[in-house]
């Protein structure tokens, strides 16, 4: 296989030009898909997918992981043979959850009371109860979660996706990246990286404003007419040049992705523009309430970009790490503050887009993941004899979820042991994870290869199996 | 297909930090002669006989033509002389010439001006700033450490200082690379102590638990991502493919790893203070070295599982140098690194003058002669023209593996200055241009596209050297450094692309969006891409309109106070010629209605001046 470093080559270049579907990407396309392997139960379920990115660590057995062996021993040191692996390396004792589970929905899934939205949609969710991670460290562990990778410098699976499938609009990028207002994820724009791939690949961020994406308009005021009369003459000089050469496919790649950015121009204030949104939408989503308000927006945004045909949505939950009060899930002193208003902000809009996407018919081929760096210890950080109130980082087991095309609804898989802190039946990696996302795709994530450096790079890298458990 | 290898899981996962890699591979067979060509000793061969014998200017030509002949294919005409200067321009010194120097070459095209013209810009201080740029993205030159602190690394810049004198200075090859291995102790002193910057140039993990196993297992990660540099920068070999069994493709054992391996591992991060020639102490990212324990092979790269212990020592399956290194287990990190250079560097290691020349081959036309040119194994690509390759090499090492002169040579054939417009019936025999039938245009790299929209606005600040230029505000959310691209103004902004501090994360949309490359891996070979997101940020950057006007403001200063003087002058400083009348008509008009800086942004934008013939 050949890679697309170059630029697209003369004669072929008419059907080369479509941005997004471009050289490899539309080759690998048709090589790719999973009718190629034979097999049934391969042809893709999912043509989108929305990403819940949580930057720390959401607490499993807050949430979706019920333990009620902590009730009982709550306060009680936890009497495993192993001396945890943590961070601070601060074994406290049990803590029982700060929420109230209950089975919800005809499904029976156990959801706490942490989202109570979520739980009233129950039914929809496929919970993975028994991932694990190689690396409790947060930047690491977040770019594993993107990547496949822990270092800076791998693509992440929304490039990944970009570049196996294209894009399905030519007037938006294949990629978009919505950050929590409060500022970007550690690890910053490494984590929607193209690193390798070619740049069409990398994630672009939307920003909330009159000017959603970088450079989209020119920084400052300038009069229609002169913007267009520029346009004019760049076009005229550069044909000139055009016809003078004879023909060149970078040239006309140029003359193309003018006119791909003016539709761009077009596209991306008209998608991010939510004022035409029904009052009733936006307040499902909790948009006039001011807790849920950006989460709202985003949420909604997501679902339009996607209905408009990008590929892939992520939506950072958490800004940087640290802050007074933390400004991410990373419960370290106060579980209860921490994850209520996490939780607080995107409970209601994620349960909200859920339930819009269904209704619209685009659950069925969309795909709404939710992930986390890692999930948190049953005990508290804490000395060895102190009941506290926060919890550390726990990648020995944890919990992600995600709804839609192709996946069991109201369904969990996996379990973790009766405290909740290792992954016991069933764990499923990060590459597994991965290896399913490309799955529900209609791609086999080991042929899905990009040559960089001396290996044919894969997303999970040399490992990695489909989770058939979790298929519909 | 290559059938995949059986996937173990097994109970402990070894570490998967980079790689494991060999495994993922799935890419097309080898050729027939499995691969390991690029081992074999240089091959004394001559240039080949041909048909066309008016065509050559030199040895180099004479390979080509002979493989199109083959194919019944005619080299491209020479280009025009002003596409001639424009191309040595951009290729030697990565800026554009300006109208006088345009001018005078076209008044006088002879072969003699043009080997003149070679000689004044391989002797510009600016050569060394193009092509110590090339090199930086080979050894993954980043300024903060990555991973999760990324604290930015505000002292490393002295090895980028130090690629940049030495590539000016010809300093040979073979010593250009043992400086960056050992010039720690090989020429102590500041010299040495910024060129081994190369080996601490990577990313480094500052945050490790104080778990003695993870501590083991990062040492080892860290260990891999530097012989992996090494390898592939030196040797185009993938040796971190064997760290958990032996290279599935290339002739590399387990046991060959840990020897690199162990003759690195008295190479840690760290920064000193280092006296400099006149005197004054300089604080310098490089290597803090330590006498390492003895290695033993680490069991699928497993830390826990510990087999033989290993001596330094290099890879028997390169033919000429002595793998054996002849020093004991226990020996020091200065004995160990000064080995390897100098089995690396051995005029008998073939690959290792291999790598190079079809480095710089591939940096004159956009693809080298082997187009993977950090993996010249069994996974990389063949050759186009094997004889050429080692034909070079041995050129190299006759010259005292003095670049310029491989330089020289690629640049004054004819190979080199063809035309580069498209032949239909070319184009149908061989559409990649492996052949070299005409020469390839090329869309200029960010940095190129930066520093000469600079130029051409007369604002580039030529200031060398010292701390880079931030045009990113550093924003700390502790532990984590964020780096958030800002629009600088000012003078000290202006300054050439390899004078930014260039962080890990992180780029303002001109350089992210024209593919210059995150330094979080090595870059070998860039992408060219071209998007709307490109061409977004070129039309509307606020770097772009503040250049313009800076560009109207100087051709108003040096031109008669007319439109049509303006227009013509304006061609001339962006792209070298006159506009031709369509041109002019249409540009005047631009102007006069919408005022000069319109034109500017325009021609900033053009075709022209974003791609090279």
């Amino acid at each position: 296989m050949q890679d697309a470093t170059s630029g697209p080559d003369l004669l072929g270049r008419r059907r080369l030009l479509h941005w997004g579907v471009q050289g490899l990407a539309a080759t690998a396309l048709s090589r790719l898909l999973g009718e190629e392997r034979g097999i049934p139960g391969a042809a893709p379920r999912a043509r989108r997918a929305i990403h819940i990115c949580l930057i720390g660590g959401l607490s499993q057995v807050d949430s979706f992981d019920h333990k009620p062996l902590l009730e009982k021993r709550h306060g009680k040191p936890m009497d495993t043979k192993e001396r945890p692996e943590v961070f601070f390396n601060r074994v406290g004792l049990l803590r029982k959850s700060d929420w109230e589970f209950a089975r919800r929905g005809s499904s029976g899934l156990r959801v706490s009371d942490l989202f109570p939205h979520l739980a009233g949609i129950a039914d929809k969710l496929t919970v993975i109860r028994s991932m694990v991670s190689d690396t409790g460290n947060h930047t690491p562990a977040l770019f594993l979660a993107n990547s496949g990778f822990q270092p800076n410098g791998f693509p992440s699976m929304g490039s990944w996706l970009s570049y196996g499938l294209g894009n399905e609009t030519d007037s938006l990028p294949s990629y978009v990246v919505l950050s929590d207002p409060r500022g970007g994820p550690n690890g910053g724009s490494t984590n929607w990286s193209n690193a390798f791939l070619p740049a069409r690949h990398q994630g672009v961020p939307f920003e909330n404003g009159p000017n959603p994406v970088r450079d989209l308009f020119p920084s400052k005021a300038i009069s229609t007419q002169t913007e267009s009369a520029s346009r004019r003459l760049l076009e005229t000089i550069d044909r000139r040049h055009l016809d003078r050469r004879g023909g060149d496919a970078i040239l006309e790649a140029r003359l193309q992705s003018f006119e791909l950015a003016a539709r761009m121009q077009l596209s991306v204030p008209e998608v991010s523009d939510l004022s035409a949104e029904p009052r009733h939408i936006a307040e499902m989503y909790g948009a006039h309430e001011k807790r849920t308000a950006d989460g709202a927006r985003r949420c909604i945004l997501a679902r339009r970009l996607v209905e408009s045909g990008v590929r892939f949505v992520q939506i950072f939950s958490g800004g940087p790490l640290g802050g007074k009060p933390r400004t991410s899930w990373d419960g370290h002193e106060d579980m209860r503050l921490n994850h209520s208003r996490e939780a607080g902000f995107i409970d209601k809009p994620v349960a909200a887009l859920i339930v819009d996407l269904e209704r619209r018919g685009l659950l069925d081929d969309t795909l709404v993941l939710c992930t986390t760096e890692f999930g948190r210890t049953p005990f508290t950080q804490s000395a060895a004899n102190q009941l506290g109130t926060g919890r550390d980082h726990n990648h020995a087991g944890f919990t992600v979820w995600k709804a839609g095309a192709g996946l069991k609804p109201g369904f969990a898989y996996g379990a973790t042991d009766e405290f909740g802190y290792r992954a016991v039946e069933n764990p499923v990696t990060w590459n597994d994870f991965h290896a399913t996302l490309l799955h529900l795709f209609g791609i086999d994530h080991e042929k899905l290869t990009f040559y960089h450096n001396g290996l044919h790079r894969r997303l999970t890298n040399v490992q990695g199996e489909v989770v058939d458990g979790l298929l519909a | 297909m290559r059938p995949l290898m059986p996937k173990p899981k097994p109970a402990h996962r070894p570490s998967t930090l980079f790689l494991l890699a060999a495994l993922a591979l799935s890419g097309a067979a080898p050729a027939g002669d499995g691969g390991r060509w690029a081992l074999e000793p240089l091959r004394d061969v001559s240039p080949p006989g041909i048909e066309n014998t008016a065509w050559p200017r030199g040895s180099v030509d004479r390979f080509v033509l002979s493989r199109l002949e083959a194919r019944e294919l005619a080299p491209s005409p020479m280009a025009d002389p002003r596409t001639l200067v424009r191309r040595l321009y951009y290729d030697l010194i990565g800026l554009p010439p300006s109208p006088e120097r345009i001018a005078r070459f076209v008044a006088d095209p002879t072969d003699e001006r043009y080997a003149a013209l070679v000689d004044e810009l391989l002797a510009s201080p600016a050569h060394g700033e193009r092509w110590a740029r090339h090199w930086l993205d080979v050894v993954r030159y980043g300024e903060s450490d990555g991973f999760e602190y990324n604290s930015p690394r505000k002292n490393a810049w002295h090895y980028r200082d130090w690629v940049i004198r030495a590539l000016n200075a010809d300093m040979p090859y073979d010593r250009f690379v043992r400086m960056q291995l050992a010039g720690d102790i090989l020429e102590p002193g500041y010299d040495g102590a910024s060129a081994v910057g190369f080996l601490v140039a990577g990313v480094h993990n500052t945050v490790v638990s104080g778990n003695p196993r993870r501590q083991a297992m990062a040492r080892q990660d860290e260990l891999e991502e530097i012989v992996g540099t090494v390898g592939q920068t030196f040797l185009g070999l993938t040796i971190q493919c064997a760290r958990c069994h032996d290279h599935k493709f290339d002739p590399v054992s387990v046991a060959e790893y840990y020897r690199v391996a162990t003759s690195l591992d008295g190479a840690w991060h760290g920064e000193r203070d280092v006296a400099r020639s006149d005197g004054a102490k300089a604080r310098v990212h490089t290597v803090i070295a330590r006498n390492p324990a003895p290695m033993r092979i680490h069991e699928r790269g497993d830390v826990t599982r510990l087999g033989d212990e290993v001596r330094p020592g290099g890879l028997a399956a390169i033919q000429g140098p002595k793998a054996e290194f002849g020093i004991a287990g226990k020996s020091t990190d200065a004995e160990r690194r000064v080995a390897l250079a100098r089995w690396i560097t051995d005029a008998s290691n073939a690959p290792f003058a291999r790598t190079i020349v079809n480095r710089v081959w591939h940096y004159h036309f956009g693809t080298g002669i082997v187009d993977t040119p950090s993996d010249l194994g069994v996974n990389g690509g063949r050759p186009s023209h094997p004889e050429l390759l080692d034909w070079l090499a041995r050129r190299l090492l006759a010259s005292g593996w003095r670049l310029k002169s491989l330089h020289r040579e690629i640049v004054l054939s004819a190979t080199y200055r063809q035309s580069s417009r498209i032949r239909p019936d070319a184009h149908a025999e061989d559409a990649t241009n492996r052949l070299l039938w005409r020469y390839p245009p090329r869309r200029v790299e960010a940095e190129v596209l930066r520093d000469s929209i600079l130029l051409v606005c007369g604002a580039l600040n030529s200031a060398r050297g010292g701390p880079g230029f931030e045009d990113v505000e550093i924003r700390q959310a502790p532990p984590t450094h964020y780096f958030v691209p800002v629009d600088r103004v000012g003078e000290e902004f202006d300054r050439r692309t390899i004078y930014r501090f260039s962080p890990r994360g992180g780029r303002p949309t001109v350089l992210d969006t024209f593919d210059c490359p995150d330094p979080s891996t090595t870059a070998p070979r860039r992408s060219v891409t071209t998007t709307p997101l490109q061409s977004l940020s070129l039309w509307n950057s606020a770097f772009v309109l503040r250049m313009s006007e800076r560009f109207a403001e100087r051709v108003k200063r040096e031109s008669s106070d007319d439109a049509d003087a303006w227009t013509r002058h304006a061609w001339q400083l962006a792209i070298g010629r006159d506009p031709d009348e369509e041109e002019r008509v249409a540009a005047t008009h631009l102007v006069s209605e919408h005022g000069l800086a319109s034109l500017a942004r325009v021609l900033f934008n053009s075709g022209e001046f974003v791609v090279i013939e």
